[in-house]
């Protein structure tokens, strides 16, 4: 009983911390794919975060809320190919749920689509850009510190 | 029945042959038996128990080794599996992208950009781009937000109320 306790135990644990973070581990998948463009930067400035922030109410909901960047990415996929855009689509929203993102925004204009996502834990606020347009894909990641 | 009673009379005298047991046993095994020789059933029912009476299987008992060699196997899987679930947790952290230096890390369809300042444009560029279509997108939101707070129906009532009051006020 207390072998199968102990499995079933690590078991959780792992599957955890499987599913954990997936959202990045698709940017370290992708950084250096040639089909990619891949982007991080490690501090962004203040006027970068005020830029951002210029997007939404939302961002500068995440402005307040938070002290300092954690850094940012942007990976994009330029692809003439239907079959690998809409893997990579599914790829995206399977890891957004399984790191149990909250959406936040839905815009459709035209053949854009734009959606925002975001996360706040204890360690800090993500939130996730997700741009579709037809043959370019755009995803960015900021991380922010929770505000002291 | 007279029988039953001789056979019993034979079997408490001690000189009952294996066949008058075997009539006995029969006769209190089955639902014939009379009043008066009730007070033998359970006699021979404790004999009919007693016969039926399995003698305990004889187990060797395990050996310790294969007991030990288990645990240690046991042992040995929790650490495997320990040491797999620490480079799970750990290899997100080590697998973040490694800037060597400056600010920026850029690949542009799997190659690296090496130059510091050209990677800064670009990253500049790419955000800028990103920003921009999330900014355009947002727009005819802003812009209903704005119509929205113009066509407050309270701040006309309100103007034309000053309005009405304005000229009211020349006409005196």
């Amino acid at each position: 009983m207390k072998k199968i306790l102990s499995i079933l135990f690590m078991s959780a644990i792992f599957v955890a911390a499987a599913s954990a973070q997936q959202i990045e581990r698709l940017f370290d998948k992708y950084q250096e794919d040639e089909r990619f463009n891949y982007i991080y930067q490690k501090r962004p400035s203040v006027m970068d975060r005020l830029n951002d922030a210029n997007t939404s109410y939302l961002d500068i909901m995440i402005l307040n809320k938070t002290t300092a960047s954690l850094g940012r990415q942007m990976l994009t996929l330029n692809s003439a190919d239907k079959s690998l855009e809409d893997s990579f689509t599914r790829e995206v929203e399977n890891a957004l749920n399984a790191d149990k993102y909250e959406q936040i925004s839905i815009v459709r204009n035209g053949k854009n689509r734009v959606e925002t996502y975001e996360k706040i834990t204890d360690k800090g606020t993500a939130k996730v850009s997700f741009i579709k347009n037809p043959g370019n894909i755009m995803v960015t990641l900021n991380l922010y510190e929770p505000k002291k | 029945m007279n029988n039953i009673d001789n056979i019993l009379e034979k079997y408490f005298e001690g000189i009952s042959s294996a066949e008058d047991e075997k009539t006995l046993k029969n006769y209190f095994r089955s639902d014939a038996v009379l009043p008066r020789h009730e007070a033998h059933k359970p006699l021979f029912a404790a004999f009919e128990k007693e016969r039926q009476m399995a003698a305990p299987a004889f187990e060797i008992p395990k050996e310790n080794k294969n007991r030990k060699l288990s645990r240690k196997l046991w042992i040995a899987a929790a650490g495997a599996a320990a040491a797999i679930l620490l480079a799970a947790i750990l290899f997100p952290f080590n697998n973040k992208p490694k800037i060597q230096s400056g600010n920026y890390l850029v690949y542009i369809n799997g190659k690296e950009v090496t130059n510091p300042q050209k990677a800064q444009q670009y990253a500049a560029k790419m955000f800028g781009q990103a920003d921009e279509i999330i900014r355009a997108s947002y727009e005819p939101f802003v812009e209903a937000n704005a119509i929205q707070k113009e066509m407050n129906a309270d701040k006309i009532f309100e103007n034309a109320y000053q309005k009405i009051n304005y000229i009211e006020s020349i006409h005196q």
